[in-house]
């Protein structure tokens, strides 16, 4: 099994605000400053203690996360990250310019010497409203910039493309990716839809913003359609992402997060705002299964959360369990640890103890 | 020797303004067609494919019915022809466009035609655009997203488009002349 580290890069300070947009009245600009050097801290230190990848990811308009552009941020971590894999999980590609999503990627892998991975994602619900792009469109965009990306990576004379949604006269991307043919591509599969895609187009998939009942029958069928597609996805092509927090005991952790919780930021996407997601849902987003993708953003208790797999929470063996129980249930090879809360010092304490407390019980549980 | 012309036969003949030849395979005219005549005045021609049709057959049937150079477009059957045309009368043709075609199989050097290579995404092949251009250096690869060879009549309007623009800039159609102002 791999280990990653997620931080959404919140935002530590003065915020008036609860709901989607946030308004940044009382912003601090140390503040931000600061929520930012200790996340690159965390990444630091989780390259340091053995983690196979870190990650970053893409979001708009809240403290929620202080990272509108990934690929930015992946270019710092290519300059504090020596070894570990640099994951964009991802780049929103449906809202962005394809061909400035090629050129980036193809920066960052050559950049950080052939460690980039590609994860190519439809975002949450209301990053669609963020550039004004149409959510009944999301997926029919996403489909096209995905195939206008991979040939941007591979075709070496420029090239024209005459899509639907994407219109270029000329495309000959510099630098080029140093992973040949490309980089790994992974894509978020909580739909339906989205694993049957993954499947037919050999991508490997990634749940987030989900819990392990839903995640396992999403898994399920991903492979149930990577099968009929003539082809058997490895636990390398699954990732989990989890919130965690790890303490030297089970009592240590939970009063760790429970407090956390009672103090920290309280900030959201989509589900902080319910007209928005709601007009978002009726234009088509979420697909065939659209009540079971909205339930599974809904805000849960902690004990929930835990009894589901939203969060892995405890001492080292604790949370050893808990991580093979995901991958018995569902063969995900990768679990990408998201910092549940910035608690500073504990924070660092637990990325060590997943470093040299649980990351090596995971490889044993697989290998 | 040359095909006999009747070989070549001209099946439709529709709108105005500058000439545009398309050489197509079947009877059946491409969906684009249509969308085409509102700008141009398009004479779609077939070839019967018993022998191999030499450039002078094909200038000899499109010639009595264009008094000025004509942009000129062919399917993969036709692309041949229509590059031995191109190729050996430039002042007949002043754009060429080529729908799904096989790669030539010797290098057209002194090539002076704008010439782009339309391929659908559906089929097109790894490394197609380095083939195409090494036998053709200027040529430009133009990939229609969702289609095949039958690109024509899968996605008319974008076929049509790129066409147009094309047939009317040549080389310099990498420029774009779209507005992208929203609102006055």
């Amino acid at each position: 099994m791999k280990a990653a580290l997620f931080s959404p890069m919140r935002y530590h300070g003065p915020s008036n605000g609860s709901g989607w947009p946030v308004a940044s009245t009382t912003y601090s600009s140390e503040a931000a400053e600061k929520s930012i050097q200790s996340s690159l801290a965390q990444f630091r230190l989780a390259d340091e203690v053995g983690f196979d990848w870190v990650t970053v990811a893409e979001h708009h308009y809240a403290p929620f996360s202080l990272n509108p552009n990934p690929m930015v941020t992946a270019g710092a971590l290519t300059q504090v990250v020596r070894r570990a894999k640099i994951a964009l999980l991802g780049a929103t590609i449906p809202i962005l310019n394809p061909v400035r999503v090629a050129e980036e990627f193809a920066m960052i892998d050559t950049m950080s010497g052939g460690r980039v991975i590609a994860g190519m994602l439809r975002g949450t619900p209301n990053e669609y409203v963020t550039y004004n792009i149409s959510p009944a469109e999301s997926r029919q965009r996403f489909e096209e910039a995905l195939k206008l990306i991979v040939t941007a990576w591979t075709e070496t004379e420029p090239f024209g493309w005459q899509g639907r949604y994407y219109e270029y006269r000329t495309i000959s991307i510099w630098p080029r990716p140093v992973q040949k043919p490309y980089p790994k591509i992974y894509m978020s599969g909580s739909s339906p839809e989205s694993g049957e895609f993954a499947a037919r187009n050999r991508i490997g998939l990634g749940f987030a913003f989900t819990n392990v009942p839903l995640a396992k029958k999403a898994a399920a069928h991903y492979r149930e359609h990577a099968a009929r597609a003539g082809w058997t996805p490895t636990g390398d092509d699954v990732i989990y992402r989890v919130l965690v927090h790890v303490a030297d005991s089970d009592e240590q952790a939970l009063e760790d997060l429970t407090r956390a919780r009672e103090s920290g930021p309280r900030t959201g996407l989509s589900m902080a705002n319910r007209t928005l997601e709601g007009a978002v849902a009726d234009a088509g987003y979420y697909g065939r299964d659209r009540d079971a993708q909205r339930q599974r953003l809904m805000p849960r208790g902690l004990q929930d959360s835990i009894d589901t797999g939203q969060i892995v929470l405890g001492g080292p063996d604790t949370v050893v369990r808990q991580v093979e129980t995901i991958w018995r249930e569902l063969g995900a090879g990768i679990i990408d640890f998201t910092i549940a809360h910035d608690m500073g010092e504990k924070t660092l304490h637990a990325i060590e103890l997943l470093g040299t407390k649980v990351l090596p019980r995971m490889r044993e549980m697989v290998s | 020797m040359d095909a006999p012309a009747q070989q070549i036969t001209l099946t439709h003949s529709a709108g105005s303004g500058a000439p545009v030849v398309w050489l197509h395979a079947d009877d059946k005219t491409p969906a684009a067609v249509a969308l085409l005549t509102q700008h141009f005045r398009v004479l779609g021609f077939t070839i019967a494919h018993t022998t191999s049709i030499q450039a002078d057959a094909v200038a000899n049937a499109i010639g009595p019915h264009a008094s000025e150079p004509v942009g000129l477009i062919a399917d993969a059957a036709n692309a041949h022809a229509a590059l031995s045309l191109a190729a050996a009368r430039p002042d007949l043709v002043r754009a060429l466009a080529l729908i799904a075609p096989a790669v030539p199989e010797k290098l057209l050097e002194e090539f002076k035609t704008p010439v782009m290579a339309l391929f659908g995404t559906r089929d097109a092949s790894a490394h197609i655009g380095r083939s195409m251009r090494e036998v053709i250096s200027g040529c430009h690869l133009m990939f229609v997203y969702d289609t095949d060879h039958d690109m024509a009549n899968q996605r008319p309007e974008a076929v049509e488009a790129i066409l147009r623009e094309f047939l009317i800039a040549g080389d310099r159609f990498l420029v774009t002349s779209k507005s992208s102002k929203i609102y006055p």
